[in-house]
């Protein structure tokens, strides 16, 4: 693995940010501030995921898990984690590796690597960002069942598929 | 007899003022500063070079770069040298925009480091640093071109090439060079040029509203010199190793024993040069932010950028953007009687004692006592035509007592037509040499003719009559009166800490006062007053006047018509190849009752001295060496009216009491809160009481002679040694040396030559160009009220062995604003010169001097080319050339029609003063 281009790295950092105007947000969806996320040019300023809603769309896209010319095997991301994160992550690998015009089987294991580090990041950063509503919905139970919270769920679950079962009887 | 005497007026010229790039600064997060070594011999080939990038802050790379035809043995050091160093970078790098840092030292080739530059500066527009980064930019570029359009007479600096089907190499017309304009030492423009197929995103226009790509935009670069940017807050030229120490920048610049070659040492020695340039523009960015105004700090090339900032931030428009229906003649008189600061060397080549004395802030309070500011925030100016009656009277009345009643000078805002007949009068011409020189003197007219009339401003009218006791016989006379407040006028608060309201307050007046406050605030440290008072002062100053004769210079290839407004009411039409468009603040009214006032104050003060008997050793625009002593008494001096008893020729010192009495009787001028200012107007430097007597050697006027041969001196090795010196000494101080020492022995230094030298009154080519005519003309002595009965400074000049010369009135000059005034950007005007034949009518022989004569100035010439009777009979048409300051010698061979100069002048006459 090569040493990251940082240059590059800032370089696609400020002109993103150039592209789009500082500070700018999705208009439809009032959320998505990533520069690659929005739509290049268009104003007011709208992320891919609500421009493929407004199209009658579905909000994801196909993601070349180890680049196109490495491997044909596709992922479906989220459209704007696609454009913005993994489309992007990519731009750091070394510029054969990604484009690999010979079809060398080593830089297509090389590309593998890179893929499946982006997209492991990717999911991990996924799972975590899923963290939060995991920890409210855990206060909630502690709330209502104390510490020990969950025999008292258990103890609800069956009372209430009990009520259930009864009312299903003719 | 006959001889010819060009003489010149200003003009105004027809062209759109200069407009303001001004912006504000855009959000820029990358830097990269860099530094280049070069082998020492002429051609100064890049040997290596360092640089950083950095991200908000944070060094994210180090690296270093050699030149093209670097030995192999010295790129083995180089490589030796990163693969033994750490590059001292942040680490952290920037995680929340994943952009990590590097810790290993890189080394790049030039072409990468090219390659790296445009990258960050361009693609990503990034800021460019460098201290004298013109000269580091050179060192990089493959190539060079000369420059076109706005840039004219500047350099394009290729930094990429490709080569064509014939194997030439050729500039790449996709990526962008740098063109750099050079202005004077401290200053340059710079940009990036235009580029072909362009990326979309570099069409996004900086600070527009949508980022909307516009195939029109040519991004132009963000390039920052940190040279500039001390220059501008601080208004001095000065190395990185001082900028570093005025700013307490931590890592301060290193010392290296040898330059040229790669070592280790010299290797640190560079990543400490760029260490320190970057520390100080991060301090030096600091700085300038305090500063509430709407100017980009890449476009800060000298303190009057920030003042004329401030005015916008005020909310003060330039008066001719507010008033764009302002009559263009008037202007054109108002130019007409612009001249310099006056500056002249009285006692020439002879130490007598002086005390040394200084008007405080000069231009600052004479827009105080004028009342000045109330036409930079008018709503409008108005101009009161036929003052002719009410300018009589007023000159009638004027006394030293009445000059010296503040009142007075707010009456004093006009400007008059007048047929000079013995009136002390500045007066631009060549006198004697190749170049265009004012002079203080005696101007005569031949008759009556109206059309033979001049423009002055009141205060240089009032100087006269101070001076001559004689009234001028005036033609015609307008004054100028402002009415209103502008609209739009909003307070400020100056480096965020003195908060200023211009519609109620006078600027010039609360920039002086505050800074006299200073040393009472006990809310500031020592560190930041000391800032703040040299922001008051730098900022006040560049307000106080440059701005307001302010012109700049076009650059064109080819000869531009256009339409110039002087002396006479009707315009006339010249071609030149650089005209000048005035400056954004231009308004010739106000520059020239500035310096008009200025004029007064010294004349005031020559007046007070000669009443009393003395005489002064020299003045420069606003300071003057007063001939004193403890205790007074005769000083011998060839030439002086006196005698001491061994019978020798002297002049009489004043005492130390009665300069002291001067001082406070200038001090009813005054202007100021005397709460806050408590120091007189008139300052005696301090170090003049020493109980060692000072002396005053002050030799020529400004200038010295391009050879060896002194034309101002008898004695042959004190003129060498006075040229040497004077060249010695202007190239030390950076900038001209209004006046030289001779270094002959036992001779104490003079205190003269520090003021002199801190002023600066010429440019190298007005000292050099001139006084290359021998004396032949007769001298009139200034303390002789009947001028024209004094002796012949010639006798002197042929007789004397003696390095002593008194000037006599001519030797008065004043120096052009073009010298004056050029730190702040201001270039002089087109001048149209009017071509006169002198006719010395009737020789005269007086003490035994030939060379003594009236001479009058009969009719328009052209030069050598006199005109036909049947030209003649025409009043206007007479060939003459238009020219413009700096490029006299370029512009000979244009000849335009322009109306004739029908002057009528006559005066004594003095070549040995050239140099005035």
């Amino acid at each position: 693995m090569r040493d990251r281009d940082l240059i590059g790295a800032w370089l696609r950092s400020s002109r993103s940010q150039r592209r789009v105007g500082p500070g700018a947000v999705c208009a439809s969806c009032g959320k998505e501030s990533r520069p690659y996320a929005l739509i290049f040019g268009r104003e007011p300023p709208c992320c891919y995921r609500c421009d493929r809603i407004a199209q009658g769309k579905p909000p994801y896209e196909n993601n070349h898990v180890f680049g196109k010319r490495n491997s044909d095997l596709m992922i479906r991301y989220p459209v704007n984690d696609h454009r913005a994160v993994l489309s992007v992550k990519q731009l750091d690998w070394t510029d054969e590796t990604l484009e690999n015009p010979n079809g060398d089987v080593l830089l297509a294991g090389i590309a593998r690597f890179h893929g499946l580090e982006n997209n492991t990041a990717q999911m991990l950063a996924d799972c975590i960002a899923f963290a939060p509503q995991l920890k409210r919905v855990q206060e909630l139970l502690v709330t209502i069942y104390g510490e020990k919270w969950l025999p008292g769920l258990e103890a609800d679950a069956k009372r209430v598929s009990r009520k259930a079962a009864k009312k299903g009887r003719p | 007899m006959t001889s010819d005497l060009p003489i010149a007026v200003r003009v105004y010229p027809d062209l759109p003022s200069s407009q303001s790039d001004r912006k504000t600064m855009p959000q820029i997060d990358g830097m990269l500063v860099f530094d280049c070594e070069t082998r020492t011999d002429k051609a100064q080939a890049l040997t290596f070079g360092s640089y950083r990038f950095l991200v908000e802050g944070r060094c994210l790379e180090e690296g270093l770069f050699y030149g093209d035809d670097l030995l192999p043995r010295e790129k083995a050091i180089l490589e030796h040298y990163v693969a033994s160093h750490a590059a001292d970078t942040d680490l952290r790098g920037i995680p929340e925009r994943s952009i990590p840092s590097n810790p290993r030292l890189m080394l790049l080739s030039a072409a990468e480091f090219r390659r790296l530059l445009f990258r960050v500066t361009y693609k990503g527009r990034g800021l460019l640093v460098a201290f004298n980064s013109p000269f580091d930019i050179s060192r990089l570029a493959l190539d060079y071109q000369p420059s076109q359009g706005r840039f004219l007479g500047g350099f394009s600096f290729v930094l990429f090439q490709y080569r064509d089907r014939n194997g030439m190499l050729r500039p790449s017309a996709y990526r962008p060079a740098i063109t750099v304009k050079h202005m004077d030492g401290k200053r340059s423009f710079k940009r990036f040029t235009a580029t072909i197929d362009r990326d979309k995103e570099d069409k996004i226009p900086e600070g527009a509203a949508s980022p909307k790509p516009d195939d029109r935009y040519i991004f132009r670069g963000h390039m920052l010199d940190a040279k500039t940017l001390a220059f501008a807050l601080t208004d001095q030229s000065m190395s990185l190793e001082r900028a570093c120490e005025l700013f307490g920048v931590e890592h301060g610049k290193q010392k290296v024993k040898r330059h040229g070659i790669v070592t280790s040492k010299y290797i640190d020695y560079n990543r400490r040069d760029v260490l320190a340039t970057y520390e100080l523009t991060e301090k030096l960015l600091a700085e300038y932010a305090l500063h509430p105004i709407p100017l980009q700090a890449t476009k800060a090339y000298s303190a009057a950028s920030i003042g004329k900032a401030y005015l916008e931030a005020m909310g003060v428009t330039p008066l001719l953007a507010r008033m764009p229906d302002f009559p263009k003649r008037y202007l054109g008189y108002a130019e007409s009687a612009f001249f310099g600061g006056r500056a002249s060397a009285h006692v020439r080549k002879v130490p007598v004692p002086i005390v040394y004395t200084d008007f405080m802030s000069q231009y600052s309070t004479v827009n105080v006592l004028m009342g000045l500011w109330n036409f930079v925030t008018a709503s409008e100016v108005r101009i009161i035509e036929n003052a002719r009656e009410e300018l009589a009277a007023l000159l009638q009345a004027v006394t030293p007592e009445w000059v010296l009643d503040q009142a007075n000078w707010k009456r004093l805002a006009g400007f008059a037509r007048i047929i000079p007949d013995g009136d002390v009068l500045p007066l631009r011409a060549k006198y004697g040499g190749n170049d265009w020189q004012i002079g203080v003197n005696y101007v005569h007219a031949s008759g009556e003719n109206p059309d033979d009339a001049l423009w002055y401003s009141w205060p240089d009218l009032v100087a006269s009559v101070l001076l001559t006791g004689k009234q001028p016989r005036i033609v015609e006379a307008f004054k100028i009166e402002p009415v209103g407040k502008a609209e739009g006028l909003k307070p400020i608060v100056f480096r965020g800490q003195v908060p200023i309201d211009p519609r109620y307050q006078d600027f010039f007046k609360v920039v002086i006062e505050e800074r006299n406050r200073l040393a009472a605030r006990t809310d500031l440290d020592k560190s930041e007053r000391d800032r703040l008072k040299r922001s008051l002062k730098t900022f006040g100053s560049a307000t106080s006047y440059g701005i307001f004769a302010q012109m700049d210079r076009k650059e064109s290839n080819k000869p531009v018509k256009l339409t110039c407004y002087g002396f006479d009411s009707e315009p006339y039409e010249c071609t030149v190849k650089h005209p000048e468009s005035p400056g954004e603040f231009c308004f010739p009214p106000l520059a020239s009752l500035i310096t008009g006032g200025s004029h007064l104050l010294l004349a005031l003060l020559e007046r007070l001295v000669t009443d009393r008997g003395g005489t002064y050793a020299m003045e420069d625009t606003d300071s003057m060496a007063i001939v004193a002593s403890k205790e007074g008494g005769l000083v011998a001096c060839p030439g002086g009216p006196y005698r001491i008893e061994d019978g020798r020729e002297a002049i009489r010192a004043l005492t130390w009491a009665q300069v002291d009495e001067l001082v406070a009787l200038l001090d009813r001028l005054n202007p100021y809160d005397r709460e806050a200012v408590k120091e007189p107007i008139l300052k005696i430097e301090s170090d003049n009481r020493d109980p060692k007597p000072k002396s005053s050697v002050s030799s020529g006027a400004w200038r010295f002679p391009p050879s060896g041969t002194c034309s101002s001196c008898a004695i042959a090795t004190a003129s060498r040694n006075c040229y040497e010196r004077a060249s010695t000494t202007a190239n030390t101080a950076g900038r001209s040396t209004a006046s030289g020492i001779c270094s002959i022995p036992a001779i104490p230094r003079a205190r003269i030559a520090a003021g002199s030298r801190r002023r600066g009154s010429a440019s190298y080519a007005d000292r050099w160009g001139s006084q290359r005519s021998r004396c032949r003309s007769p001298i009139a002595w200034p303390w002789a009220r009947s001028r024209s009965a004094a002796p012949r400074c010639c006798d002197l000049w042929r007789s004397s062995t003696q390095a002593s010369r008194i000037r006599d009135r001519s030797s008065h000059s004043t120096s052009s604003s073009a010298a004056t005034s050029r730190p702040t950007g201001i270039r002089p005007t087109p001048i149209r010169r009017a071509f006169t034949s002198l006719h010395r009518t009737k020789p005269i022989r007086a003490n035994g001097c030939s060379c003594r004569g009236s001479i009058s100035i009969r009719e328009g010439s052209t030069g050598s080319a006199r005109r036909s009777p049947r030209e003649r009979g025409r009043s206007r048409g007479s060939r003459a050339t238009a020219t413009c300051w700096k490029s006299t010698s370029s512009t000979k061979k244009q000849s335009v029609q322009m109306p004739a100069a029908r002057r009528a002048i006559s005066r004594p006459w003095d070549c040995c003063s050239v140099g005035t």
